[in-house]
């Protein structure tokens, strides 16, 4: 069709159509591959932080909860950094799919790959200790993050299931004063309590404590943990924690 | 300088044309057949109406040389480009009901039908109703499966270049269609 191309020809040459730069193609292949990494990279974060809250977690008190141990499963999930991770899983396989040779891979393979690299960077920050601090940013930094976290210490704060945390005010060998997160002052009998990770008692720790309560304004203690703590062989090495007081989130307690 | 163009590759006519845009006429002789066929193997309309896309689709080819990929055959990525051309004119005429008229569908019936005894019995005139009617009634992902497997001769690669879809996806696809076609050819009575 010699005329079909002239026509062609014609309308370039008169419309002075010319081809776009590769620098907006280069741009755009970057600033897909560049989306991919940050989601990948969040999600990361993402990982890091939930691995840190399921294994600081609590496994051991649904008795006191009167839950079995799969309904406190379910209400322990740390269901934002779920919602993030997947979120950004999502983002990355969209932007992958749109990489120039993206369409060649199932599904099912993309979304595998973005997961594993996902858990590989989560994990290896979780073990330089990252999961505590990155946390603690989102935690300072993101608006309402608190009210995600909100339901960890409503259930520390249940005095009449054996469950209390709150800030050390006053301490002496037996006894320390206690301030929970409602503000209420507690005296508590520790003579008899056990300190996991070793007794580290300071003004301003936060702590949890598991025992019984004796009066509106008494609790015995039977056992002692810091309120934010990694399990680490069945020990919290709570004395790694600096002790921030301004922070929010699961880390420290905003008051 | 054009005369000899037809003893240039794909890729170094690209090449070309991007340095002198006179090149790109080779390109347009070069396809424009085969897309025409192309899209009137896939859609509906008018030849009249195809040439007019067909030329947004050069248009398209020339302003878009810089982001051809060479890991790509030039062919692919050029009925890439058709292809969601034509996709785009289907979604501005959602409404319009299909009808084929175009003859060069009767070929696609026939590649079809001569891995399958079941529609041996037509004659010449109830193969071009056949043809009519279940081209109509494909869902359009199958119908272009099927003309670039049986009738533009694409390999598997190739059709996942141009649909950008897993080559698995393809394969499913081009089975999902074969059996989509004979469906509708039993159930009108066509076999």
């Amino acid at each position: 069709m010699k005329n079909f191309s002239d026509k062609i020809a014609n309308k370039i040459k008169k419309e002075n159509i010319k081809p776009k730069s590769k620098l907006v193609f280069l741009l755009k292949d970057y600033f897909i591959w560049s989306i991919f990494g940050v989601a990948i990279v969040i999600g990361g974060l993402a990982f890091v932080v939930m691995l840190f809250l399921l294994t600081s977690n609590d496994w051991d008190i649904h008795q006191h909860l009167d839950k079995s141990f799969w309904e406190y499963l379910l209400i322990s999930l740390p269901y934002f950094w779920i919602s993030i991770l997947v979120l950004f899983l999502l983002l990355a396989y969209y932007n992958y799919r749109h990489t120039k040779e993206g369409y060649r891979y199932k599904t099912y393979l993309i979304v595998f790959g973005s997961v594993i690299m996902s858990i590989v960077i989560g994990t290896g920050l979780f073990f330089l200790g990252m999961g505590n601090k990155i946390e603690q940013i989102f935690a300072d930094n993101l608006p309402y993050y608190n009210n995600f976290t909100q339901h960890r210490i409503e259930m520390w704060n249940q005095p009449e299931k054996g469950l209390l945390a709150g800030e050390i005010i006053e301490f002496n060998d037996d006894v320390l004063k206690l301030k929970d997160f409602k503000k209420n002052i507690w005296k508590i009998n520790t003579s008899d309590a056990s300190w996991r990770g070793g007794k580290v008692a300071q003004l301003g720790e936060q702590i949890k404590i598991i025992g019984a309560k004796q009066s509106e304004s008494e609790f015995t203690a039977q056992e002692i943990r810091s309120w934010v703590g990694r399990h680490n062989n069945g020990q919290y090495n709570n004395t790694q924690h600096s002790g921030r007081r301004n922070g929010g989130g699961t880390g420290r307690v905003q008051r | 300088m054009l005369d000899n163009c037809h003893k240039i590759s794909d890729n170094e006519l690209v090449r070309l044309t991007l340095e002198n845009q006179d090149y790109f006429r080779c390109i347009v002789e070069r396809y424009d057949d085969k897309l025409l066929r192309y899209i009137l193997r896939i859609s509906s309309i008018s030849k009249e109406d195809a040439e007019d896309i067909l030329q947004d689709i050069f248009i398209s080819i020339y302003k878009n040389l810089n982001g051809f990929d060479d890991d790509l055959k030039f062919s692919s990525w050029v009925y890439r480009i058709t292809y969601n051309k034509v996709v785009s004119s289907w979604r501005k005429s959602r409404n319009t009901p299909i009808v084929f008229k175009n003859e060069n569908n009767l070929e696609l019936f026939n590649a079809i039908i001569s891995s399958e005894d079941v529609f041996q019995r037509l004659t010449e005139d109830d193969t071009k109703k056949a043809v009519y009617k279940i081209l109509g009634k494909l869902k359009k992902e199958h119908r272009v499966v099927l003309v670039l497997k049986f009738l533009e001769d694409k390999s598997y690669l190739e059709i996942s270049d141009i649909l950008k879809k897993p080559m698995g996806t393809i394969a499913t696809l081009i089975n999902r269609a074969k059996k989509q076609f004979r469906e509708i050819a039993q159930v009108e009575n066509l076999t």
